[in-house]
């Protein structure tokens, strides 16, 4: 899986937030704001070819968490994004 | 602009961002291209500010520039409009504090921005007849390619 085009990481602040831009605005006009997890994921998403074993994985190597932890934010942040349209699978 | 959850993350967050829809502020904002930050409205608005209202009774939100503040309301108009508004200055719920042109950040205090605003508050007067004359250079123009480039049947 991977990032649709047009949903874009800008910084608004001191957070980071995913907005959409062109033909993907018209699917989803508000903003998600991220956390530094999820903007860690967002990016790995953003390079493709994901899985959440995969985002699991990179997550256990980036920050110190249990693996129970990490497959639960793992599963739940992929299903908002998804959920929100903005992945391709 | 219609986004339902702009005035709740306004009053929690104070900021927030969205993609403007439109092209009364072209060059500027474009269609669907620009992300721009909103920041809640504290105080009164200056002459050259972006300001978002929203009228009483509807869900659409509007971005036009400040040209003049008055005593209770502003007078508002798009960058690329001619029709001037009188907003009231409780429907103003934000202003526009720098935006993203693609992956560049335009921030409010840039010396683009800022000649940007002054040249359009600048030429508001003049704006109508700029519009028309546009309108008819278009116009005029596209007819005489018409006429020494007719399309073939």
């Amino acid at each position: 899986m991977k990032t649709k085009s047009g949903f874009m990481r800008r910084k608004l602040g001191t957070q980071e937030v995913i907005v959409a831009v062109g033909e993907a605005s018209k699917q989803f006009s508000g903003i998600i704001r991220l956390n530094e997890t999820g903007a860690f994921l967002w990016d790995k998403l953003a390079e493709g070819d994901m899985t959440e074993q995969k985002l699991v994985e990179a997550l256990l190597g980036e920050y110190d968490v249990p693996q129970d932890i990490a497959e639960r934010d793992v599963a739940n942040f992929v299903k908002t994004v998804r959920d929100e349209g903005m992945l391709d699978d | 602009m219609i986004d339902h959850g702009l005035e709740q993350e306004l009053l929690t967050h104070g900021e927030y961002m969205s993609t403007t829809v439109g092209r009364s502020m072209w060059p500027l904002l474009r269609n669907r291209r620009e992300s721009v930050v909103i920041r809640a409205v504290k105080g009164e608005l200056s002459r050259g500010d972006v300001a978002l209202y929203r009228p009483p009774q509807s869900d659409k939100y509007v971005l036009h520039r400040v040209i003049r503040v008055m005593e209770d309301h502003y007078l508002i108009v798009g960058d690329n409009c001619s029709v001037v508004e009188r907003i009231p200055k409780e429907w103003v719920i934000g202003y526009m504090d720098g935006f993203y042109r693609g992956e560049k950040w335009i921030p409010p205090e840039s010396r683009f921005l800022r000649a940007y605003a002054r040249v359009s508050v600048a030429i508001s007067p003049v704006r109508r007849r700029l519009v028309r004359f546009r309108e008819w250079f278009w116009s005029t123009g596209s007819k005489i390619k018409r006429r020494l480039f007719p399309k073939k049947s």
